[in-house]
């Protein structure tokens, strides 16, 4: 008999345990419904592709849309796309001006400190600019920008 | 020639300011004329709790803590400080700026649309067929709605003067640097509200081409713009207390015990078995904290999903970043339990103060404010939405009004608001006055918070302490910051010819710690110490902490500062959810634009808790690795629904620090 009644104890202490999971996760999925992360729209699916325009080196990144019926994901991060932009970490007594001015660069931000952004004008090949700076003795790094939406409102 | 005490000139222009105040006491009487009139005189001021907490439920089933509030109505009323000298820029997804409760204070011509072809520059209103509603739109109405119209709701600040930018819908380098105090374009804003973030699940390196840039282009504008002033750069703590997203798919894991040959004959009759999955990769599309999938524990009981500061912007010193409140006190079979955190909100040692964010408008109040004009956009064409939005509610009937906006962009902009109060108080105080009268005036709340210890497999840590108070007797909490934000006590400090301003800042460079350090990380509670000197004796005002931690899974260390006061500040809580190094190898190409990485190099925590107190002396930093056992969180895919269990065992070696300095920003 004590057997039966402490197997029963376990059945209904199991069995309420399952039903307290099963609000919490209602109550998780619920609070993702009310942030709009579950919206379940008809529409585009995107999918995340990669372009490769020279072997090992990324072009860009781009979406392609097909439309299904599943979930929509609001990905922040589902484009990547490189702009003129070249972002450089200089040495201590490197001016990004001089560089500038040497490179026939546009400096967009950086006048005085151990950082700089440069443009690259439309007539000027992106790649050689970036392959240039990177040879540059004053230069310890950089990066050509890749515009992604990884910015969430939150 | 007359030799000016510089000393004692700040007190004579905190006198004038205060005089001029006192003596303009009946200003904005054409608004209102007492506080009777200014309760009435906006139609949905009454359900706006945060402003004045009188137990409403703003449309949702519970109501929130009588007088759990910010405190504005002295600062309106009796100061009558509306902030309308004082100029905000709003960094978001738009701003309808012809929104019959936002036109009256937006400044013409000053705003900006960054999508390629938009027709008119300079208005970034989202377009009509917009489905859910602007945030930026909601932000914008929480800072400075227009007050006293008779229209909607109001602002923290009625009277502030808007500008919005919609760099979201572009985020490239070059509209980043205008609208953050870009010359010409935001250069005169005072404060610029960031509702946006990112939460990455892996440690973040600040020294990227990409965060040096921002931080020199942030130390720059704060020192020059504004004739020296400054611009207060307000961000949103994030949403990630219990879960994160898992970015462009990033995180992969393989199954354990999946199917790697002919499937088992009974997987007809349970097919959602793992053993009985075909593939062997899984990816969720969010990640929860064990803790918040966790029935028996409250969020008082829980440890954040991530700190502020994992990503690079709440580690800055020149943001400052804000957590977010609800209405009322978690409630704990029906009674309070002192946690007023929202129960999204993202914490941590980078929390300057909170302000309310609110809940989800369903169960528990959310916040107030405007929405796109119109029931065929805005969040009255969200699907998951509250009755007040969908045109049925009397006071909502052309649905221009939300009732269910919430996140710590919410607090962001309340916090936004106060600031602009304090600046319209006083225009001659820094940005650095205006934290530094914040956290002055800050109330302490959650006071019966209770430390948060985890097993380590080989003894308990105190994984979040809790409040502490610090040698220069300042109260701080990685969940409050230095408290709740109480706008009527900040402008009062601002008007006080008492207050003196803060010196200029200076900064040191990033100190290493002692070589021959012992460098090796046990499992267990004790962790590894090692030291650092500070010759400079600064009043502290923020401290970085930057390090480079070989580990075999990032999510069992915990990162503690101890200042040469004795003050300890945990700058990382244990469980934190850096779990990239447990999946599968990130794709290169993904990895180089997303920065991504799976140990500590060059990573920055930032912690605001020793506050105040003199830099010089020996520091102490001491990480711990907290988990000798197994790990557990949670996948969770959107279209199954489902939650996955994903278990990871110990690291096979012990971890090691391999780098560790500290910088002292103060004066």
């Amino acid at each position: 008999m004590k057997n039966i009644i402490c197997l029963m104890s376990v059945i209904v202490s199991l069995s309420a345990f399952a039903d307290t999971q099963a609000e919490r996760d209602e109550k998780l999925i619920r609070d993702l419904e009310l942030q709009g992360e579950l919206t379940v729209e008809p529409a585009k699916t995107k999918k995340l592709t990669i372009n490769h325009s020279s072997a090992n080196r990324i072009d860009a990144v781009v979406t392609d849309e097909v439309v299904t019926d599943e979930v929509t994901e609001k990905s922040a991060t589902d484009k990547f796309t490189p702009t003129r932009i070249v972002k450089v970490v200089l040495e201590k007594q490197q001016s990004a001006e001089s560089i500038a001015n040497e490179l026939g660069l546009e400096l967009v931000s950086g006048h005085d400190g151990q950082v700089a952004a440069f443009k690259v004008s439309e007539n000027q090949n992106i790649l050689d600019a970036v392959a240039t700076l990177k040879a540059h003795a004053g230069v310890i790094a950089v990066k050509r920008e890749q515009v992604m939406r990884l910015n969430r409102p939150q | 020639m007359t030799r000016i005490n510089k000393t004692i000139l700040p007190l004579v222009s905190a006198c004038l300011v205060g005089f001029s105040a006192h003596s303009d006491a009946q200003r904005y009487s054409d608004l209102f004329v007492d506080e009777q009139a200014y309760r009435d005189s906006d139609p949905l001021f009454f359900m706006q709790w945060h402003l004045q907490n009188t137990g409403q439920a703003a449309e949702a089933k519970n109501t929130g803590d009588v007088g759990n509030d910010i405190n504005t109505t002295q600062a309106h009323v009796k100061r009558r400080i509306l902030g309308e000298s004082v100029n905000v820029a709003v960094v978001d997804s738009g701003l309808a700026i012809v929104h019959e409760d936002l036109i009256d204070n937006v400044l013409p011509g000053r705003s900006r649309n960054y999508i390629v072809g938009a027709a008119d520059p300079t208005d970034p209103t989202p377009p009509r067929t917009e489905s859910g509603g602007d945030h930026g739109t909601s932000v914008a109405g929480l800072i400075a709605a227009r007050g006293f119209n008779g229209l909607g709701g109001r602002g923290v600040a009625p009277l502030a003067r808007l500008m919005g930018f919609n760099w979201l819908e572009n985020q490239s380098y070059e509209s980043w640097l205008e609208t953050h105090g870009g010359v010409g374009v935001t250069d005169d804003a005072r404060i610029i509200n960031q509702s946006y973030g990112f939460s990455p699940i892996w440690p973040v390196p600040f020294d990227s081409a990409d965060n040096l840039q921002e931080e020199a282009h942030l130390a720059n504008v704060t020192r020059r713009n504004n004739n020296g002033r400054g611009i207060v750069f307000v961000k949103s703590a994030g949403n990630s207390f219990s879960r994160l997203s898992n970015p462009a798919s990033a995180f992969t894991f393989v199954r354990e015990g999946t199917a790697t040959g002919p499937l088992p004959w009974w997987c007809d009759f349970i097919p959602n078995d793992p053993r009985c999955q075909g593939s062997t990769t899984y990816t969720p599309d969010i990640i929860f904290s064990a803790d918040a999938r966790d029935a028996t524990k409250t969020q008082a009981q829980s440890l954040p999903a991530q700190v502020a500061a994992s990503e690079p912007s709440n580690a800055s010193f020149y943001h400052t970043t804000i957590s977010a409140l609800s209405a009322g006190e978690n409630s704990v079979e029906g009674q309070g339990d002192g946690d007023l955190l929202s129960s999204y909100s993202t914490v941590g040692a980078s929390v300057w103060v909170s302000a309310h964010g609110g809940e989800y408008g369903e169960d528990n109040p959310a916040m107030v404010t405007t929405d796109i004009e119109g029931c065929n956009a805005g969040y009255a064409k969200t699907a998951a939405t509250a009755a007040f939005n969908d045109g049925t509610h009397p006071l909502n009937t052309d649905c221009n009004y939300t009732s269910t906006f919430n996140g710590t962009s919410s607090a962001a902009p309340v916090a936004s608001g106060v600031f602009a109060l304090v600046f319209d108080a006083n225009p001659n105080l820094s940005w650095r006055d205006a934290k530094d009268i914040l956290a002055k005036t800050a109330t302490k709340i959650g006071s019966n918070f209770k430390p948060i210890i985890v097993d380590t497999g080989l003894g308990d840590f105190v994984a979040e302490p809790g409040w502490l108070r610090n040698a220069a007797g300042y109260n701080f909490h990685n969940w409050y910051g230095f408290g709740r934000i109480d706008a009527s006590a900040a402008v009062a400090m601002a008007l006080s010819p008492n207050y003196r301003p803060l010196p200029a800042v200076q900064v040191t460079d990033f100190i290493p710690a002692q070589a021959g350090a012992a460098s090796q990380i046990p499992e267990g509670p004790n962790g590894v110490a090692q030291a650092i000197v500070v010759r400079d004796a600064l009043t502290v005002e923020a401290v970085q902490v930057k390090l480079s931690i070989r580990h075999g899974r990032d999510a069992d260390l915990a990162v503690e500062l101890v200042s040469p006061s004795g003050t300890t500040s945990m700058v990382l809580t244990p469980r934190s959810m850096y779990i990239l190094d447990q999946g599968e190898p990130v794709e290169r190409e993904l990895q180089e634009a997303l920065g991504t990485q799976t140990d500590f190099n060059d990573t920055v925590f930032l912690s605001n808790a020793f506050y105040g107190e003199n830099s010089r002396g020996t520091w102490t930093l001491r990480v711990t690795d907290t988990n000798s056992g197994e790990f557990t969180f949670f996948g969770f895919e959107r279209e199954t629904r489902e939650f996955t269990e994903i278990t990871t065992s110990n690291n096979s070696r012990l971890g090691s620090i391999t780098a560790a300095s500290l910088r002292i920003y103060g004066h």
